[in-house]
């Protein structure tokens, strides 16, 4: 039998915060339902037991990891819609 | 586009001098205006950039005599064009135009392709109907009334409804092979790195794979050499092992073929007219000459979760960019800069998207999350070995694309788990980074199509889709259209 992980409201919103999203009214209540009833779903990947010997993360034979000299700051800001000072230029954050 | 019009009747015909690019996009678009109105497949279409592709292509030789010649293409709405909208179907991307192009459909193009418009998709491809679109739901040619699958359901509804014959898109757990089964048209996952991801909304980097979807695996054969190999903006891009177009007339039956049917994708929980019309297709590949054998992937109960976790956890990282700073729509809020970014977030992503969001947070960020994303990695790692070892013994894995052919709209939208299961039998490929494919294989008595999918070795998108070029060149199942 799996203990069940229950989450509560204020874990809720600390989810929310971590993932910066603003929740609120019936839908923070629909989202709270719909992921206790998925985590209760997906309770038993909590066993799955590690296999003796797991093949390499990378087992699709990816290219290796070979050292190139780094972008050039002109090629990193093509495509930058504004930009100054050798910096991407974005919208005015508001002021704490 | 007239009905006959498949990618390589176009491109041979534009070669030839028979006909030019321009007049095909016509035909395309004429048959849009007449069609989407009620599928909503594209997203504000601009016939005017579309023209002026097309003429450029009759303008440019070496374009006009590529494998691709003056072929109508549709792109997913998370791959980035050049001055283009991208929105990746969400409000958080309102009004944003890409600054490049992506290199999948920068070498479509190059091939002779005429980038004709977006498609519409699940929110950031979160979803298996096409109904979290912040733009609306698609329509299923087949039947109005019912989803085309997701996430990319705009593209695969266009190319069964012959408004364009090629669609581009991701397929990170059964987002091209699912609603291509549900439209009866043919879905290709490519080898995870055989082709670049640079201008592609990531979601889940380990799992994104671009693909498309055409009428018949000839075509995405053609397609995949022309954009398959390496590209130096995205480092997870691998060499091609070589062309596979020209391999498909070597194959003329499946003799030698062994097809390996893993039961736990074979039988538990599949529609009843699915199980029947995938076995009639397994039983014609037997005819074909290939010999079946029965296959176990005992790990496998546990990829549907393992897969959703990990693609959770992923997004979570992946979309912490659009903040209402770099991106797309912002929305002002008093206080702390951060205020505004979680009011942006809260109000920009639909409810698919804050779900996973939330569920990536807890298994990455917080203590009892460990033990799920721990069991997740020992899954994945189970089915990776499960697969290695069936593949000792098999060439190719077949069982059905979608455990359900298209079903009602609104019917599954309220209620994740449901929808979570309609990739039940895609996310295996997705998780092992291996390719699949989905073909048309017969429909139900009410006429939804059904799917049957194919699953290779990695890398061996050759012999996958001359066993899907063989079954097509023996059936007819891919021909069938919807009723005008």
């Amino acid at each position: 039998m799996i203990d069940p992980v229950a989450i509560d409201r204020k874990s809720l919103l600390h989810l929310a915060e971590l993932v910066q999203l603003r929740l609120g009214g019936e839908r923070e209540n629909v989202l709270h339902r719909r992921l206790q009833d998925i985590l209760d779903a997906f309770a038993s990947l909590r066993t799955v037991p590690p296999i003796p010997d797991p093949a390499p993360a990378n087992t699709l034979a990816l290219r290796d990891d070979c050292p190139e000299p780094p972008m050039a700051v002109a090629a990193a800001l093509a495509n930058a819609p504004r930009q100054s000072s050798h910096c991407f230029e974005v919208p005015r954050i508001p002021p704490p | 586009m007239s009905q006959a019009d498949d990618a390589l009747t176009i491109a041979a015909s534009v070669r030839a001098g028979t006909e030019l690019a321009a007049a095909v996009l016509a035909r395309s678009l004429q048959r849009i205006r007449s069609l989407d109105r009620s599928l909503r497949c594209f997203l504000d279409l601009d016939e005017g950039s579309a023209r002026a592709r097309a003429e450029a292509v009759d303008r440019d030789p070496d374009r006009r005599g590529g494998p691709l010649a003056g072929v109508p293409v549709a792109w997913q709405d998370n791959l980035a064009v050049a001055t283009e909208r991208l929105s990746a179907a969400s409000r958080v991307l309102e009004g944003y135009r890409s600054p490049f192009s992506a290199t999948v459909l920068t070498r479509t193009a190059a091939a002779g392709g005429v980038l004709l418009g977006r498609t519409n998709m699940d929110e950031f491809g979160m979803g298996s109907s096409t109904e979290t679109s912040a733009h609306g739901p698609t329509h299923n040619p087949f039947a109005h009334d019912r989803v085309p699958g997701g996430g990319n359901g705009g593209g695969a509804a266009a190319v069964a409804a012959d408004l364009c014959p090629l669609a581009v898109g991701c397929d990170t757990g059964g987002s091209l092979r699912q609603p291509a089964a549900l439209c009866g048209v043919t879905g290709l996952k490519p080898t995870y790195g055989r082709v670049s991801r640079h201008g592609l909304v990531a979601v889940a980097s380990s799992l994104d794979c671009v693909g498309a979807i055409a009428r018949r695996a000839a075509d995405l054969a053609t397609w995949l050499d022309a954009v398959a190999g390496v590209d130096p903006a995205d480092p997870t891009s691998r060499p091609s092992p070589g062309p596979v177009a020209p391999t498909l007339p070597q194959r003329h039956d499946l003799r030698g073929l062994r097809l390996g049917l893993p039961w736990q994708l074979n039988g538990p929980g599949l529609d009843d007219e699915v199980a029947a019309g995938t076995q009639r297709a397994i039983d014609h590949l037997r005819d074909l000459g290939a010999t079946l054998r029965g296959a176990s992937l005992p790990s496998v109960v546990h990829a549907l979760p393992a897969c959703y976790l990990l693609a959770a956890a992923e997004a979570a990282s992946n979309l912490a960019r659009y903040d209402g700073v770099r991106f797309g729509r912002r929305r002002e809020a008093l206080g702390r800069p951060d205020a505004m970014t979680s009011e942006t977030r809260g109000q920009g992503f639909g409810d698919a998207v804050q779900l996973r969001l939330l569920l990536g947070a807890f298994a990455t960020a917080t203590s009892s999350g460990d033990d799920w994303y721990r069991g997740a990695e020992n899954a994945h790692h189970s089915l990776r070995a499960d697969l290695r070892r069936t593949f000792a013994d098999c060439d190719l894995l077949a069982c059905p694309a979608s455990p359900i052919p298209a079903f009602p709209l609104g019917s599954r939208r309220d209620d994740p788990l449901a929808m979570f299961v309609c990739d039940a039998l895609t996310v295996p490929a997705s998780l092992a980074g291996l390719p699949a494919i989905s073909l048309p294989c017969g429909a139900t008595a009410g006429g939804l199509p059904i799917g049957l999918q194919l699953i290779a070795p990695a890398d061996r998108e050759d012999l996958l889709l001359q066993v899907a070029h063989v079954f097509q060149q023996h059936s007819d199942h891919h021909l069938q259209r919807p009723l005008p």
